[in-house]
Order: structure tokens, then C-alpha cells, then sequence
């Protein structure tokens, strides 16, 4: 009787701690599309007819391209974003210039964590101001600019 | 109806118990005593050593409409200048009457001040105007010394520098002396260079090894197609390649002085971060003035 009982309570106790299969190895509701793109600005600058073919020429490339392949670009500005910044901010030439350097920077697969912030987005920050050859715009990484009021 | 002949009682009952509560109720108006000007005086202390400065100055602010009170203009001024608010201090303590106890310290927060906030040539020029009667001459010298450590100025000379600074802190100052004149820096034109003659050599001068590989692999591709479709005979896509080499090639150009120009202000940076940090760390070399004991 005592042995049988030992028994059960053994029997009993190892089924009622035993883990489940179903607990453990349930399917997981993984989702692999990349995610959307959002808050993309399609809106045309109508400032000069270079900045309005531009942002034409931008915002094809996002249509056809860019929002079909998902949101690959490892910089935040992008590098669409950032060519249109620079030829902004300066002048044709030169932006033609600074988004070909942004584009070889871009194909380095092993980007410096030194160099580049990590944004809230997971993306390096890279902003165009540290390009246009003004040392005064440069913002370095983790660095916050002057209190002065 | 029947009369309740215990009605009238109920109603003295209540009214005992209305009036009672009524009277034994805290009022909305504190007790004067709680306004004094010892007592704000006392809170606006607490807040200021809390380091609540925002609501301290407020409090100060009240305690002087009362009753003019030296420290509490100066402690008022040092409140802006420790909640950063460098411009208001420097404001308030240019204005600080020559009457108060505190003015040789209000003119020294106000050197401070104009440090703080990175005037440097601003700084200069009041030093030049000051005289060595100043009860913190000393001070504002040092100052005025380390003013050029953070911009690109010849360096005073070394032993006239060390002269002004007692030995805890005098090594230490000489070592950032030091380290600002060699301070690490790469030349732009150099970078241009040598991505003109090598693409890619220029940033991996700069320190962006990856980059200038990327650079070479990217300008040689293009180039080589360029080439091989021009002997192809292929002339349409030849220049289509040969004016996308011509583009990264420039870019690649563009990139080094940028990135040389980059690792210049990267280091420039770092070093002016760790000085003002030992800096403020050593209250600038001026008086703590220990409000809070």
C-alpha cells in the first residue's frame, strides 16, 4: 500500500509539473514583409524649375522603386532624401558631387559605429550639413549644440 | 397629521453638527506666519540648495519686493547661470549694483558667463579693459588663458601660461596645453590630393578605410566598364560610363576633403568635451561659493 502510494504520488506529480508541448513550441505569427514606408512627402517644390523637376525625378524613384523594395536605405536622411537636401542647400554641382560620395559611402558594407549615430529609427544618422564644406554646420556624434540661450 | 414632537431636537442637532463642522474647518487662507520673510527666505534656500532654481529665483524674487537683500540678487544671477541660462545671468550680473556686497563677485560671474557662453573674443576684449585692482584678477587671467584653448588662435607662451595655475591643477592644464598643440589634424588639401591621384586614398588618409576601398573598387568599376564599351564600340554606353566615373570620381574627390574636414571638428570636439569637463570640474578656477552648507 505505502509502495503504491509513493508510486502515485510520484506518477502524479511528474504529470502535473511537466511542461507542455503546446506551451512551448506553439507556431509564432512571425511577419517577414518588409515594413511600410510611411510619411513619405511626395509634395513637388515649386521654388525654381530645377528643384521641381528634382523633386519629380525624387518622387518617381520612390513610386516605381524605392517604396516597392522597402525601406533599405541604412542613413537617415536617405539617400534620395539627401540628394535633394544637397542640391537645395547648395547648388547642382555640388550636389551631384555629395550624393555621389554619399552613394560610395552608402555601398561600404562596413560602416564605422564611430562615425555614425544611431538614430531612434535604427538608422545612421549622416545629415547634410556635415558635407558642405563648413565646419561650423558639423554636428559630431553625441554632441549637443552650444547652450547659448 | 401627526406632529413629531422630537422634530425641533433633530433640527438643534443638526445645526450644532453643521455649524460645528463649520467652525472647527481648516480656512483656505493660511496663517500669516507661513509668509514671513524669514520663512520665504528659508524655502527660497532650500530650493535653490535642491537645486530648484527655476522656482528659487521666483521665490527670491518675492523675498526683494519686500525687503533689498544683496546675497539674494547675487544667489538670483548664479541660479541662471547654473540652470545654464548664460544670457539672463550674464544680463543680470553686468547689472549688478556697484553698492552690493557681492559686485566684485557679480563681476566675476560675468566674465564667467561670457566664457560659458563661448564669446571668447568678447572675453578678450573686457580682459583688456580690466585692471589688476580687481579683487579676482587671478581668476579672470586664468580665464582669459584658457579662453584660448577652445579656439584656433596661437597658443600664449607655455611658461606664462603655467604661471597663473597652483600645482593640483597646473599639470593637468599643461597637458591639455600640450595635447592642443598637437592636436591630431589632417590636412584638406592633402585628402583632395591624393583621392585625385588614387580615388579612395584621400579618405582612408582621413581614417575612413572602408570608404576609400569602397571609393577604389566603385571609381574602378566604372572606369573599366567605361573603357571596355568605348573598345567595344560601344560609344552610348561608354560615355554613359565614362560620365559616371566622372561623377564618383568628383564625388570621391569632394568626400575626402569632407571627411578630412569631419575628423578635424571630430577631434576639435572631443578635445573641447574633456576640457570643459575637467573645467567644470574645477568650478572654472573660481570661488565655490558654498550657499549650501
Amino acid at each position: 500500500m505505502k509502495t503504491k502510494l509513493i508510486f502515485l504520488f510520484v506518477l502524479f506529480s511528474g504529470i502535473i509539473s511537466a511542461q507542455t508541448d503546446w506551451d512551448k513550441w506553439e507556431a509564432d505569427n512571425s511577419i517577414y514583409q518588409l515594413p511600410e514606408i510611411k510619411d513619405r512627402d511626395y509634395s513637388l517644390d515649386h521654388s525654381n524649375f530645377g528643384t521641381l523637376a528634382l523633386t519629380m525625378l525624387r518622387d518617381v524613384y520612390w513610386f516605381g522603386f524605392s517604396d516597392l523594395d522597402g525601406d533599405n536605405c541604412p542613413f537617415q536622411p536617405t539617400c534620395s532624401t539627401f540628394f535633394v537636401d544637397a542640391v537645395k542647400k547648395t547648388n547642382i554641382v555640388q550636389g551631384v558631387l555629395m550624393f555621389a560620395d554619399r552613394f560610395t559611402r552608402d555601398s561600404n558594407f562596413f560602416k564605422s559605429e564611430s562615425r555614425y549615430k544611431i538614430g531612434k529609427s535604427g538608422k545612421l544618422i549622416d545629415p547634410v550639413d556635415n558635407y558642405m564644406l563648413d565646419e561650423n554646420k558639423i554636428t559630431i556624434l553625441g554632441v549637443l549644440p552650444d547652450e547659448t540661450e | 397629521m401627526r406632529k413629531n414632537p422630537n422634530g425641533k431636537i433633530t433640527i438643534v442637532y443638526l445645526l450644532f453638527f453643521v455649524f460645528q463642522i463649520i467652525s472647527s474647518a481648516q480656512t483656505i487662507k493660511p496663517p500669516d506666519k507661513f509668509f514671513t520673510l524669514l520663512n520665504r527666505i528659508k524655502f527660497g534656500n532650500h530650493l535653490f540648495c535642491t537645486k530648484d532654481y527655476l522656482r528659487a529665483v521666483e521665490e527670491y524674487r518675492s523675498c526683494l519686493k519686500l525687503k533689498p537683500n544683496d546675497t539674494l540678487q547675487f544667489k538670483i544671477g548664479l541660479a541662471y547661470e547654473r540652470m545654464k541660462k548664460f544670457g539672463i545671468a550674464k544680463m543680470y550680473f553686468n547689472s549688478f549694483p556697484q553698492e552690493n556686497i557681492f559686485f566684485p563677485e557679480a563681476r566675476l560671474e560675468f566674465y564667467k558667463t561670457v566664457f560659458l557662453m563661448k564669446q571668447f573674443r568678447e572675453f578678450r576684449n573686457l580682459y583688456l579693459g580690466s585692471t589688476g585692482n580687481f579683487k579676482y584678477f587671478p581668476e579672470i587671467t586664468r580665464l582669459n588663458y584658457l579662453t584660448y584653448l577652445f579656439e584656433d588662435l596661437p597658443l600664449p607662451d607655455s611658461s606664462n601660461f603655467r604661471l597663473w595655475f597652483n600645482v593640483p591643477a597646473k599639470e593637468e592644464i599643461m597637458k591639455f596645453y600640450r595635447k592642443k598643440v598637437n592636436l591630431p589634424r589632417k590636412s584638406l588639401t592633402a585628402a583632395g590630393l591624393l583621392s585625385a591621384l588614387i580615388p579612395g586614398l584621400g579618405k582612408i588618409y582621413a581614417g575612413e578605410l572602408g570608404d576609400g576601398i569602397t571609393a577604389f573598387i566603385f571609381n574602378g568599376i566604372l572606369g573599366f566598364l567605361a573603357y571596355d564599351n568605348f573598345r567595344a564600340g560601344h560609344k552610348t554606353r561608354g560615355w554613359i560610363f565614362a560620365g559616371l566615373t566622372a561623377i564618383f570620381y568628383g564625388g570621391n574627390i569632394y568626400g575626402s576633403v569632407a571627411a578630412a574636414q569631419i575628423y578635424n571638428k571630430r577631434n576639435k570636439v572631443n578635445y573641447e568635451q574633456e576640457l570643459s569637463k575637467f573645467l567644470e570640474r574645477e568650478n572654472y578656477f573660481t570661488p565655490d561659493y558654498n550657499f549650501c552648507k
